[in-house]
């Protein structure tokens, strides 16, 4: 089936049709999610609705001939995620401002077991964790900019926030990335069998 | 932020990483999918509540509450004070007649009564106006009885003596004043001599008696 009579079954609400369109861009949107989620069941409630905001938005992909169908469901899905995820609000506003203050001492120092670190080399799964343990209002931000290439201005529309509330956001999310990437590595070789 | 802190993350092969990086199908997803759908489709037949989106940013709304608000508040105070009044005040300040100036216009009166001269002679408030100092003429006149007879016999002569009379307000005003001041003391009543009445003495007491020539009813 070609991609222009998948898209006219999916409208026709054909369900082999959508359970191939389905099948076909799963994985890539559940990766998606998965980043900008906090947790895997918030991820996999994010899917679940975003792929049925996508079949509701198909008609616009004839309309356009901007996208391609990928960059098309991807940009729809990114889209329902960063709303779907700020609709969240207690969970969006108050954890962007008020931080938990954890007992625990936690040191930062990389050479305190003279162990290096290497952050050049990191794996998926790691940077995957630390993206899910930013604040969600500097999850969204990282994720639409260094990821996904959203400039500013269109984040700035996105998010309905001003430009330099998203740069100081991205500031931050890049200093907390760092420091929870440091912490899951060292976690990770700690871990790990002798 | 520590002003230590120097960025070693390597964005690019992070976006390398992420981009292209994806999870592996799960059957069950699918099952899952079409259940939510199906529900979702089940709400919303039982829901008929549409759904009004309007797409009006947070920085147009906010402004529009506050002005209405304001707007609100001010239209409530305006309420209370009310403007027109004062500018009537104001108005008839200038119009107060000054004391000296208002003798004049009681001097001006008798042009007013010209006035009412002019109108019909109908009108029953009027006459009487006109009539009053008619009557203290009657008084003060030798000859009173043939004033009275033009006055009431013919109205166009009632109608020339009332612009006598206005044409001569002040004398009018003095006869008033001169009825008003003779009045008749109590003493001199007490003082006046009473006139005795001569009593007829009769001749009989039974009159009867007397009148025996008058014929009597005959009874059936």
């Amino acid at each position: 089936m070609s991609e222009s009579e998948l898209i006219s079954a999916c409208l026709k609400n054909d369900q082999t049709a959508k359970k191939q369109f389905f099948e076909l861009f799963y994985s890539k949107l559940a990766y998606i999610s998965l980043r900008y989620s906090k947790s895997k069941s918030q991820s996999s409630q994010i899917i679940l609705n975003g792929f049925g905001h996508v079949f509701n938005h198909l008609n616009a992909y004839k309309s356009q001939k901007k996208y391609t169908l990928e960059e098309f469901v991807k940009t729809e899905f990114i889209f329902f995620t960063v709303k779907h995820i700020k609709s969240i609000r207690n969970e969006y506003y108050v954890a962007s401002t008020v931080r938990a203050v954890e007992n625990k001492e936690t040191t930062y120092d990389l050479f305190l077991d003279n162990q290096l670190i290497d952050l050049k080399n990191i794996s998926e799964d790691v940077v995957l964790k630390s993206i899910q343990q930013l604040v969600p209002s500097q999850r969204l931000v990282f994720n639409l900019h260094v990821i996904d290439n959203y400039t500013l201005e269109s984040m700035s529309e996105l998010l309905e926030t001003s430009v330099q509330t998203i740069k100081s956001n991205l500031e931050k999310a890049r200093f907390n990335l760092q420091k929870s990437i440091e912490k899951n590595l060292k976690m990770e070789k700690d871990e790990q069998p002798i | 932020m520590s002003s230590q802190f120097s960025y070693e993350l390597d964005e690019r092969q992070i976006r390398l990483l992420m981009q292209d990086a994806e999870l592996e199908f799960d059957s069950a997803a699918w099952d899952r999918f079409e259940q939510t759908v199906v529900t979702e489709t089940k709400s919303q037949l039982h829901t008929f509540t549409p759904k009004i989106n309007f797409a009006i940013s947070r920085s147009v709304i906010v402004p529009a509450i506050f002005i209405v608000l304001i707007g609100g508040l001010s239209a409530m105070l305006f309420s209370f004070v009310d403007f027109k009044k004062k500018d009537t005040v104001i108005k008839e300040m200038p119009l107060i007649p000054a004391p000296q100036k208002a003798k004049p216009s009681t001097i001006a009166t008798p042009v007013k009564k010209e006035t009412v001269t002019s109108a019909p002679p109908s009108k029953p408030a009027e006459t009487k106006v006109a009539i009053m100092p008619s009557v203290a003429a009657v008084v003060k006149n030798p000859e009173p009885k043939k004033e009275e007879k033009t006055v009431v016999a013919s109205p166009p002569v009632k109608q020339k003596a009332i612009e006598t009379l206005v044409e001569k307000p002040v004398i009018l005003a003095v006869q008033k004043k001169k009825i008003i001041v003779i009045p008749v003391s109590p003493r001199r009543r007490k003082k006046s001599t009473y006139e005795e009445i001569p009593t007829i003495q009769a001749s009989s007491s039974n009159l009867n008696a007397e009148n025996t020539t008058e014929p009597e009813l005959e009874l059936k």
